[in-house]
Protein backbone atom coordinates (compact mmCIF):
# COMPACT_ATOMS: atom_id res chain seq x y z
CA UNK A 1 0.00 0.00 0.00
CA UNK A 2 1.32 3.41 -0.94
CA UNK A 3 0.73 6.46 1.17
CA UNK A 4 0.34 9.31 -1.27
CA UNK A 5 0.17 11.91 1.47
CA UNK A 6 3.74 11.40 2.59
CA UNK A 7 5.17 13.70 -0.08
CA UNK A 8 2.79 16.53 0.73
CA UNK A 9 3.94 17.47 4.23
CA UNK A 10 4.90 21.04 4.99
CA UNK A 11 8.05 22.09 3.12
CA UNK A 12 9.35 23.86 6.22
CA UNK A 13 9.57 20.50 8.02
CA UNK A 14 10.37 18.29 5.05
CA UNK A 15 13.97 18.28 3.95
CA UNK A 16 13.67 15.23 1.77
CA UNK A 17 11.11 12.57 1.00
CA UNK A 18 11.15 9.44 -1.04
CA UNK A 19 9.35 6.22 -1.56
CA UNK A 20 10.15 3.13 -3.47
CA UNK A 21 8.25 -0.07 -4.15
CA UNK A 22 9.92 -3.17 -5.52
CA UNK A 23 7.76 -6.18 -6.20
CA UNK A 24 8.96 -9.48 -7.55
CA UNK A 25 7.23 -12.44 -9.13
CA UNK A 26 8.18 -15.89 -10.31
CA UNK A 27 8.66 -16.48 -14.04
CA UNK A 28 9.93 -19.82 -15.30
CA UNK A 29 11.14 -20.69 -11.83
CA UNK A 30 13.19 -17.47 -11.52
CA UNK A 31 12.51 -14.37 -9.46
CA UNK A 32 11.99 -11.36 -11.74
CA UNK A 33 10.89 -7.76 -11.30
CA UNK A 34 7.15 -7.30 -11.37
CA UNK A 35 6.75 -3.61 -10.56
CA UNK A 36 9.08 -0.76 -9.62
CA UNK A 37 7.77 2.60 -8.39
CA UNK A 38 10.14 5.34 -7.31
CA UNK A 39 9.45 8.85 -6.08
CA UNK A 40 11.64 11.52 -4.55
CA UNK A 41 15.03 10.61 -3.14
CA UNK A 42 14.40 6.86 -2.76
CA UNK A 43 15.56 4.66 -5.62
CA UNK A 44 16.16 1.01 -6.29
CA UNK A 45 18.56 -0.62 -8.75
CA UNK A 46 18.45 -4.24 -9.81
CA UNK A 47 21.96 -5.18 -10.95
CA UNK A 48 20.87 -8.54 -12.35
CA UNK A 49 21.98 -12.14 -12.02
CA UNK A 50 22.85 -14.14 -10.03
CA UNK A 51 19.79 -13.90 -7.82
CA UNK A 52 17.35 -11.02 -7.45
CA UNK A 53 18.98 -8.24 -5.53
CA UNK A 54 17.41 -4.80 -5.01
CA UNK A 55 19.96 -2.14 -4.12
CA UNK A 56 18.27 0.69 -2.25
CA UNK A 57 19.60 4.24 -2.55
CA UNK A 58 18.82 7.48 -0.81
CA UNK A 59 19.90 10.13 -3.31
CA UNK A 60 19.51 12.85 -0.67
CA UNK A 61 22.69 11.46 0.89
CA UNK A 62 21.72 10.76 4.48
CA UNK A 63 18.81 11.60 6.73
CA UNK A 64 17.98 14.50 8.96
CA UNK A 65 15.02 15.76 10.98
CA UNK A 66 11.80 15.89 8.94
CA UNK A 67 12.97 13.51 6.23
CA UNK A 68 10.64 10.71 5.31
CA UNK A 69 11.52 7.50 3.47
CA UNK A 70 9.09 4.70 2.63
CA UNK A 71 10.31 1.39 1.24
CA UNK A 72 8.15 -1.54 0.25
CA UNK A 73 9.39 -4.91 -0.90
CA UNK A 74 6.86 -7.43 -2.10
CA UNK A 75 7.90 -11.01 -2.83
CA UNK A 76 5.17 -13.08 -4.47
CA UNK A 77 4.83 -16.82 -3.82
CA UNK A 78 8.07 -18.74 -4.35
CA UNK A 79 10.30 -15.66 -4.93
CA UNK A 80 13.63 -14.98 -3.27
CA UNK A 81 14.38 -11.27 -2.97
CA UNK A 82 17.42 -9.68 -1.38
CA UNK A 83 17.20 -5.98 -0.47
CA UNK A 84 20.30 -4.13 0.66
CA UNK A 85 21.29 -0.49 0.88
CA UNK A 86 24.03 0.75 -1.41
CA UNK A 87 25.93 2.42 1.42
CA UNK A 88 25.73 3.02 5.13
CA UNK A 89 22.87 5.40 5.98
CA UNK A 90 24.00 8.49 7.88
CA UNK A 91 21.60 10.14 10.31
CA UNK A 92 22.81 13.74 10.65
CA UNK A 93 22.32 16.05 13.60
CA UNK A 94 18.67 17.09 13.66
CA UNK A 95 17.60 20.69 14.13
CA UNK A 96 13.99 19.65 14.57
CA UNK A 97 12.18 16.35 14.76
CA UNK A 98 13.26 12.86 13.85
CA UNK A 99 13.80 11.45 10.39
CA UNK A 100 11.06 8.92 9.66
CA UNK A 101 11.70 5.62 7.88
CA UNK A 102 8.96 3.12 7.18
CA UNK A 103 9.98 -0.21 5.68
CA UNK A 104 7.39 -2.82 4.72
CA UNK A 105 7.98 -6.34 3.52
CA UNK A 106 5.37 -8.72 2.18
CA UNK A 107 6.51 -12.30 1.74
CA UNK A 108 4.20 -14.74 0.00
CA UNK A 109 3.81 -18.49 0.32
CA UNK A 110 7.16 -20.26 0.16
CA UNK A 111 8.88 -16.94 -0.63
CA UNK A 112 11.89 -15.42 1.05
CA UNK A 113 13.12 -11.87 1.68
CA UNK A 114 16.61 -11.06 2.92
CA UNK A 115 16.47 -7.55 4.37
CA UNK A 116 20.14 -6.63 4.67
CA UNK A 117 20.74 -2.87 4.78
CA UNK A 118 24.26 -1.75 5.59
CA UNK A 119 25.02 0.17 8.79
CA UNK A 120 22.90 3.01 10.08
CA UNK A 121 25.33 5.57 11.48
CA UNK A 122 23.75 7.80 14.10
CA UNK A 123 25.67 11.08 14.30
CA UNK A 124 25.72 13.04 17.54
CA UNK A 125 22.36 14.84 17.68
CA UNK A 126 20.80 12.55 15.07
CA UNK A 127 17.22 11.43 15.54
CA UNK A 128 15.64 8.51 13.71
CA UNK A 129 12.20 6.92 14.00
CA UNK A 130 12.17 3.71 11.99
CA UNK A 131 9.71 0.86 11.56
CA UNK A 132 10.04 -2.49 9.86
CA UNK A 133 6.66 -4.09 9.21
CA UNK A 134 6.69 -7.64 7.87
CA UNK A 135 3.68 -9.64 6.67
CA UNK A 136 4.74 -13.17 5.84
CA UNK A 137 3.04 -16.44 4.93
CA UNK A 138 3.30 -19.37 7.37
CA UNK A 139 5.95 -21.14 5.28
CA UNK A 140 7.81 -18.00 4.13
CA UNK A 141 11.35 -17.07 5.18
CA UNK A 142 12.68 -13.78 6.50
CA UNK A 143 16.29 -12.86 7.17
CA UNK A 144 16.60 -9.36 8.61
CA UNK A 145 19.54 -7.40 10.00
CA UNK A 146 19.89 -3.77 11.06
CA UNK A 147 23.49 -2.91 11.99
CA UNK A 148 23.85 0.24 14.07
CA UNK A 149 26.93 2.38 14.68
CA UNK A 150 26.82 5.25 17.17
CA UNK A 151 28.83 8.29 16.13
CA UNK A 152 31.68 8.75 13.68
CA UNK A 153 34.24 6.79 15.62
CA UNK A 154 37.09 7.73 13.24
CA UNK A 155 36.56 11.32 14.43
CA UNK A 156 36.21 10.25 18.04
CA UNK A 157 32.60 11.40 18.00
CA UNK A 158 30.31 10.05 20.72
CA UNK A 159 26.53 10.33 20.61
CA UNK A 160 25.77 12.65 23.51
CA UNK A 161 22.37 13.79 22.33
CA UNK A 162 19.93 12.25 19.91
CA UNK A 163 17.78 9.16 19.75
CA UNK A 164 16.88 6.16 17.68
CA UNK A 165 13.62 4.27 17.81
CA UNK A 166 13.55 1.07 15.77
CA UNK A 167 10.35 -0.96 15.88
CA UNK A 168 10.05 -4.29 14.10
CA UNK A 169 6.68 -6.00 13.84
CA UNK A 170 6.71 -9.40 12.17
CA UNK A 171 3.36 -10.98 11.43
CA UNK A 172 3.27 -14.54 10.18
CA UNK A 173 0.02 -16.01 8.92
CA UNK A 174 -1.72 -12.82 10.10
CA UNK A 175 -0.59 -13.16 13.73
CA UNK A 176 2.07 -11.13 15.52
CA UNK A 177 5.10 -13.41 15.86
CA UNK A 178 8.04 -11.23 16.77
CA UNK A 179 8.73 -7.68 17.85
CA UNK A 180 11.94 -5.75 18.31
CA UNK A 181 11.51 -2.40 20.03
CA UNK A 182 14.80 -0.54 20.36
CA UNK A 183 14.67 2.87 21.99
CA UNK A 184 18.22 4.12 22.03
CA UNK A 185 19.16 7.20 24.03
CA UNK A 186 22.61 8.38 25.16
CA UNK A 187 21.62 7.28 28.69
CA UNK A 188 21.09 3.74 27.38
CA UNK A 189 24.39 4.00 25.53
CA UNK A 190 26.21 4.44 28.83
CA UNK A 191 24.07 2.05 30.90
CA UNK A 192 25.81 -1.07 32.22
CA UNK A 193 22.97 -3.39 31.16
CA UNK A 194 22.41 -1.35 27.98
CA UNK A 195 25.17 -0.61 25.46
CA UNK A 196 27.78 -0.29 28.25
CA UNK A 197 29.68 2.39 26.30
CA UNK A 198 30.04 0.23 23.19
CA UNK A 199 29.18 1.85 19.90
CA UNK A 200 28.22 -0.89 17.46
CA UNK A 201 25.33 -3.32 17.69
CA UNK A 202 23.11 -5.47 15.54
CA UNK A 203 20.16 -7.76 15.77
CA UNK A 204 19.74 -10.53 13.22
CA UNK A 205 16.36 -12.20 12.92
CA UNK A 206 15.74 -15.38 10.93
CA UNK A 207 12.15 -16.59 10.70
CA UNK A 208 11.72 -19.85 8.83
CA UNK A 209 10.38 -23.37 9.28
CA UNK A 210 13.97 -24.53 9.98
CA UNK A 211 14.94 -21.60 12.25
CA UNK A 212 15.41 -23.63 15.43
CA UNK A 213 17.51 -26.26 13.63
CA UNK A 214 20.09 -23.57 12.77
CA UNK A 215 20.86 -22.62 16.39
CA UNK A 216 24.10 -24.55 16.89
CA UNK A 217 25.48 -23.53 13.49
CA UNK A 218 24.67 -19.87 14.19
CA UNK A 219 26.36 -19.99 17.59
CA UNK A 220 29.42 -21.55 15.97
CA UNK A 221 29.52 -18.87 13.23
CA UNK A 222 30.04 -16.01 15.70
CA UNK A 223 33.69 -15.20 16.36
CA UNK A 224 34.99 -16.24 19.80
CA UNK A 225 35.23 -13.43 22.34
CA UNK A 226 32.53 -11.23 20.80
CA UNK A 227 29.78 -10.09 23.18
CA UNK A 228 26.87 -11.77 21.49
CA UNK A 229 24.27 -14.44 21.81
CA UNK A 230 21.98 -16.56 19.66
CA UNK A 231 18.64 -17.91 20.81
CA UNK A 232 15.96 -19.79 18.91
CA UNK A 233 12.36 -20.50 19.81
CA UNK A 234 8.89 -20.61 18.27
CA UNK A 235 9.99 -20.62 14.63
CA UNK A 236 12.62 -17.89 14.87
CA UNK A 237 16.29 -17.39 15.56
CA UNK A 238 17.65 -14.16 17.01
CA UNK A 239 21.30 -13.13 17.23
CA UNK A 240 22.36 -10.05 19.21
CA UNK A 241 25.80 -8.50 18.91
CA UNK A 242 27.37 -5.63 20.85
CA UNK A 243 30.95 -4.57 20.05
CA UNK A 244 33.44 -1.71 20.26
CA UNK A 245 33.73 -0.71 16.60
CA UNK A 246 31.89 -0.79 13.30
CA UNK A 247 34.67 -2.94 11.88
CA UNK A 248 34.22 -5.53 14.66
CA UNK A 249 30.48 -5.51 13.99
CA UNK A 250 31.02 -6.39 10.32
CA UNK A 251 33.53 -9.08 11.27
CA UNK A 252 30.89 -10.66 13.53
CA UNK A 253 27.95 -10.22 11.15
CA UNK A 254 29.48 -11.38 7.88
CA UNK A 255 29.96 -15.08 8.82
CA UNK A 256 26.46 -15.13 10.30
CA UNK A 257 24.88 -13.65 7.17
CA UNK A 258 26.86 -16.04 4.98
CA UNK A 259 25.59 -18.97 7.06
CA UNK A 260 21.98 -18.09 6.21
CA UNK A 261 22.72 -17.38 2.54
CA UNK A 262 24.75 -20.43 1.50
CA UNK A 263 27.89 -18.34 1.62
CA UNK A 264 26.83 -15.35 -0.47
CA UNK A 265 26.86 -11.77 0.84
CA UNK A 266 24.79 -9.16 -0.96
CA UNK A 267 27.14 -7.70 -3.59
CA UNK A 268 27.00 -4.20 -2.09
CA UNK A 269 28.26 -5.61 1.22
CA UNK A 270 31.42 -6.99 -0.32
CA UNK A 271 32.54 -3.81 -2.13
CA UNK B 1 -22.40 11.57 57.84
CA UNK B 2 -22.89 9.97 54.39
CA UNK B 3 -19.59 11.52 53.32
CA UNK B 4 -17.82 9.96 56.27
CA UNK B 5 -19.44 6.58 55.57
CA UNK B 6 -18.50 6.80 51.89
CA UNK B 7 -14.93 7.71 52.83
CA UNK B 8 -14.88 4.75 55.21
CA UNK B 9 -16.02 2.44 52.42
CA UNK B 10 -13.35 3.83 50.09
CA UNK B 11 -10.65 3.28 52.70
CA UNK B 12 -11.85 -0.30 53.25
CA UNK B 13 -11.74 -0.99 49.51
CA UNK B 14 -8.28 0.56 49.26
CA UNK B 15 -7.03 -1.45 52.24
CA UNK B 16 -8.39 -4.67 50.75
CA UNK B 17 -6.75 -3.95 47.40
CA UNK B 18 -3.41 -3.26 49.10
CA UNK B 19 -3.72 -6.50 51.08
CA UNK B 20 -4.20 -8.45 47.86
CA UNK B 21 -1.29 -6.70 46.12
CA UNK B 22 0.90 -7.50 49.11
CA UNK B 23 -0.02 -11.19 48.89
CA UNK B 24 0.31 -11.41 45.09
CA UNK B 25 3.71 -9.73 44.99
CA UNK B 26 5.27 -11.32 48.06
CA UNK B 27 8.27 -13.59 47.36
CA UNK B 28 6.22 -16.49 48.77
CA UNK B 29 3.45 -16.23 46.17
CA UNK B 30 3.67 -19.43 44.09
CA UNK B 31 4.81 -17.89 40.80
CA UNK B 32 8.32 -19.19 41.45
CA UNK B 33 9.94 -15.77 41.05
CA UNK B 34 12.98 -16.97 43.03
CA UNK B 35 13.81 -19.41 40.19
CA UNK B 36 14.32 -16.70 37.54
CA UNK B 37 17.35 -14.40 37.44
CA UNK B 38 16.54 -12.52 34.19
CA UNK B 39 20.12 -13.12 33.01
CA UNK B 40 21.67 -11.72 36.21
CA UNK B 41 23.14 -15.13 37.06
CA UNK B 42 25.20 -15.05 33.85
CA UNK B 43 26.09 -11.35 34.28
CA UNK B 44 27.50 -12.14 37.73
CA UNK B 45 29.41 -15.22 36.51
CA UNK B 46 30.88 -13.19 33.61
CA UNK B 47 32.08 -10.47 35.99
CA UNK B 48 29.73 -7.80 34.59
CA UNK B 49 28.15 -7.44 38.04
CA UNK B 50 30.65 -7.86 40.85
CA UNK B 51 29.47 -5.85 43.85
CA UNK B 52 26.48 -4.10 45.36
CA UNK B 53 26.99 -0.84 43.48
CA UNK B 54 27.21 -2.65 40.14
CA UNK B 55 24.13 -4.71 40.98
CA UNK B 56 22.14 -1.58 41.83
CA UNK B 57 23.14 0.01 38.49
CA UNK B 58 22.29 -3.18 36.58
CA UNK B 59 18.83 -3.49 38.17
CA UNK B 60 18.16 0.23 37.67
CA UNK B 61 18.95 -0.30 33.96
CA UNK B 62 16.64 -3.33 33.79
CA UNK B 63 13.92 -1.14 35.27
CA UNK B 64 14.48 2.01 33.17
CA UNK B 65 15.57 0.68 29.78
CA UNK B 66 14.71 -3.00 30.10
CA UNK B 67 11.79 -5.25 30.98
CA UNK B 68 10.71 -3.14 33.98
CA UNK B 69 9.38 -0.13 32.10
CA UNK B 70 7.95 -2.23 29.26
CA UNK B 71 6.24 -4.68 31.63
CA UNK B 72 4.68 -1.78 33.53
CA UNK B 73 3.28 -0.43 30.25
CA UNK B 74 1.94 -3.91 29.33
CA UNK B 75 0.37 -4.27 32.79
CA UNK B 76 -1.22 -0.82 32.49
CA UNK B 77 -2.69 -1.75 29.08
CA UNK B 78 -4.08 -5.02 30.49
CA UNK B 79 -5.52 -3.04 33.41
CA UNK B 80 -7.18 -0.58 31.02
CA UNK B 81 -8.73 -3.34 28.90
CA UNK B 82 -8.57 -6.76 30.60
CA UNK B 83 -10.40 -8.50 27.74
CA UNK B 84 -7.98 -7.35 25.03
CA UNK B 85 -5.49 -9.93 23.76
CA UNK B 86 -3.26 -7.22 22.29
CA UNK B 87 -1.08 -6.68 25.40
CA UNK B 88 -0.62 -10.47 25.76
CA UNK B 89 0.31 -10.94 22.10
CA UNK B 90 2.74 -8.03 22.25
CA UNK B 91 4.31 -9.25 25.50
CA UNK B 92 4.90 -12.67 23.93
CA UNK B 93 6.31 -11.22 20.69
CA UNK B 94 8.62 -8.88 22.64
CA UNK B 95 10.47 -11.66 24.48
CA UNK B 96 14.14 -11.19 23.53
CA UNK B 97 15.18 -14.83 23.98
CA UNK B 98 13.84 -18.35 24.62
CA UNK B 99 14.40 -18.27 28.37
CA UNK B 100 13.02 -14.76 28.78
CA UNK B 101 9.81 -15.93 27.07
CA UNK B 102 9.68 -18.87 29.51
CA UNK B 103 10.21 -16.48 32.43
CA UNK B 104 7.24 -14.26 31.61
CA UNK B 105 5.00 -17.11 30.34
CA UNK B 106 5.57 -19.50 33.26
CA UNK B 107 5.29 -16.86 35.97
CA UNK B 108 2.16 -15.45 34.31
CA UNK B 109 0.53 -18.88 34.00
CA UNK B 110 1.25 -19.67 37.66
CA UNK B 111 0.03 -16.24 38.77
CA UNK B 112 -3.23 -16.58 36.82
CA UNK B 113 -3.87 -20.13 38.09
CA UNK B 114 -3.37 -19.30 41.79
CA UNK B 115 -5.13 -15.95 41.67
CA UNK B 116 -8.12 -17.37 39.75
CA UNK B 117 -8.43 -20.22 42.25
CA UNK B 118 -8.18 -18.08 45.40
CA UNK B 119 -9.69 -14.71 44.45
CA UNK B 120 -11.20 -15.09 40.99
CA UNK B 121 -12.29 -14.22 38.45
CA UNK B 122 -11.15 -16.89 36.03
CA UNK B 123 -8.40 -15.60 33.75
CA UNK B 124 -6.42 -17.99 31.56
CA UNK B 125 -2.62 -17.97 31.34
CA UNK B 126 -1.01 -14.77 30.04
CA UNK B 127 2.46 -13.22 30.19
CA UNK B 128 3.16 -12.18 33.77
CA UNK B 129 2.61 -8.38 33.54
CA UNK B 130 -0.59 -8.90 31.55
CA UNK B 131 -1.98 -11.44 34.04
CA UNK B 132 -1.07 -9.08 36.89
CA UNK B 133 -2.75 -6.09 35.21
CA UNK B 134 -5.96 -8.05 34.60
CA UNK B 135 -6.29 -9.16 38.24
CA UNK B 136 -5.32 -5.74 39.57
CA UNK B 137 -8.20 -4.31 37.57
CA UNK B 138 -10.66 -7.03 38.61
CA UNK B 139 -9.93 -6.30 42.28
CA UNK B 140 -10.03 -2.53 41.84
CA UNK B 141 -6.45 -1.96 42.87
CA UNK B 142 -5.23 1.60 42.32
CA UNK B 143 -3.15 1.48 39.13
CA UNK B 144 -0.04 3.48 40.02
CA UNK B 145 0.55 1.80 43.42
CA UNK B 146 -0.06 -1.60 41.78
CA UNK B 147 2.53 -0.89 39.06
CA UNK B 148 4.97 0.52 41.61
CA UNK B 149 4.77 -2.61 43.74
CA UNK B 150 5.01 -4.86 40.68
CA UNK B 151 8.26 -3.14 39.65
CA UNK B 152 9.55 -3.21 43.21
CA UNK B 153 8.94 -6.97 43.42
CA UNK B 154 10.91 -7.40 40.17
CA UNK B 155 13.77 -5.29 41.55
CA UNK B 156 13.74 -7.09 44.92
CA UNK B 157 13.87 -10.47 43.20
CA UNK B 158 16.94 -9.48 41.17
CA UNK B 159 18.56 -8.01 44.30
CA UNK B 160 18.05 -11.37 46.03
CA UNK B 161 19.80 -13.09 43.10
CA UNK B 162 22.82 -10.87 43.81
CA UNK B 163 22.64 -11.51 47.54
CA UNK B 164 22.86 -15.24 46.89
CA UNK B 165 25.42 -15.25 44.06
CA UNK B 166 27.86 -12.35 44.48
CA UNK B 167 27.32 -12.81 47.47
CA UNK B 168 26.13 -9.73 49.37
CA UNK B 169 24.88 -9.28 52.92
CA UNK B 170 21.12 -9.21 53.44
CA UNK B 171 21.37 -5.60 54.64
CA UNK B 172 23.14 -4.51 51.48
CA UNK B 173 20.48 -6.32 49.42
CA UNK B 174 17.77 -4.33 51.17
CA UNK B 175 19.74 -1.08 50.73
CA UNK B 176 19.66 -1.72 47.00
CA UNK B 177 15.89 -2.30 47.06
CA UNK B 178 15.43 0.93 49.03
CA UNK B 179 17.59 2.89 46.60
CA UNK B 180 15.52 1.62 43.65
CA UNK B 181 12.13 2.55 45.11
CA UNK B 182 11.98 6.06 43.60
CA UNK B 183 12.71 4.64 40.13
CA UNK B 184 9.87 2.12 40.52
CA UNK B 185 7.44 4.88 41.52
CA UNK B 186 8.54 7.16 38.67
CA UNK B 187 8.25 4.40 36.05
CA UNK B 188 4.81 3.41 37.34
CA UNK B 189 3.55 6.96 36.83
CA UNK B 190 5.09 7.06 33.36
CA UNK B 191 3.56 3.67 32.45
CA UNK B 192 0.11 4.77 33.57
CA UNK B 193 0.30 7.61 30.99
CA UNK B 194 1.76 5.44 28.20
CA UNK B 195 0.31 3.35 25.40
CA UNK B 196 1.46 0.10 23.80
CA UNK B 197 3.34 2.17 21.19
CA UNK B 198 5.73 3.23 23.97
CA UNK B 199 7.09 -0.22 24.82
CA UNK B 200 10.71 -1.02 24.13
CA UNK B 201 14.13 -0.31 25.49
CA UNK B 202 17.82 -0.73 24.99
CA UNK B 203 18.94 -3.24 27.63
CA UNK B 204 21.09 -5.02 25.07
CA UNK B 205 23.67 -6.40 27.49
CA UNK B 206 20.90 -7.67 29.77
CA UNK B 207 19.31 -9.43 26.76
CA UNK B 208 22.65 -10.91 25.69
CA UNK B 209 23.21 -12.10 29.28
CA UNK B 210 19.83 -13.84 29.24
CA UNK B 211 20.78 -15.57 25.96
CA UNK B 212 24.23 -16.55 27.27
CA UNK B 213 22.52 -18.11 30.29
CA UNK B 214 21.01 -20.74 27.97
CA UNK B 215 24.46 -22.32 27.59
CA UNK B 216 25.74 -21.64 31.12
CA UNK B 217 26.87 -25.03 32.44
CA UNK B 218 26.61 -24.51 36.20
CA UNK B 219 23.40 -22.67 37.05
CA UNK B 220 21.01 -22.29 39.94
CA UNK B 221 18.34 -20.30 38.10
CA UNK B 222 16.09 -21.09 35.17
CA UNK B 223 16.94 -17.80 33.44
Amino acid sequence: MFHAATLDASPAMQRAAGRVLVSAKLRGGRTVLDRLHQAGCAKARMPGAPGFEAVLLNTAGGLTGGDRIDVEVDAAAGCHVTAASQTAERVYRSLGGAATVRNRLRIGAGARVDWLPQETILFDGGRLDRRLEVEMAEDATLLAVEPLVLGRSAMGERVETGSLVDNWRVRRGGRLLHTEALRFTPEAGAASAGFAGRIAAATLLYVAPDAEDRLEAARAALPVGVTSGVSAWGGRLVARILVETGRALRAALVPLIRLFREGALPRVWSI
Amino acid sequence: MTTIMRMGATITTMTEAMQKLHAWLSPGYPVGAYAYSHGVEWAISAGLVGDGAALERWIADCLRIGAGRTDAILAAAAFADPSSEEPADLATALAPSRERLAETAEMGAAFAATTSAVWGPDHGPAPYPVAFGRFARAHEAPLIPALTLFLQAFAANLASVGVRLIPLGQTEGQRIVAALMPICAMLAEEAARSTLDDVGGAALLSDISAIAHETQTVRLFRT
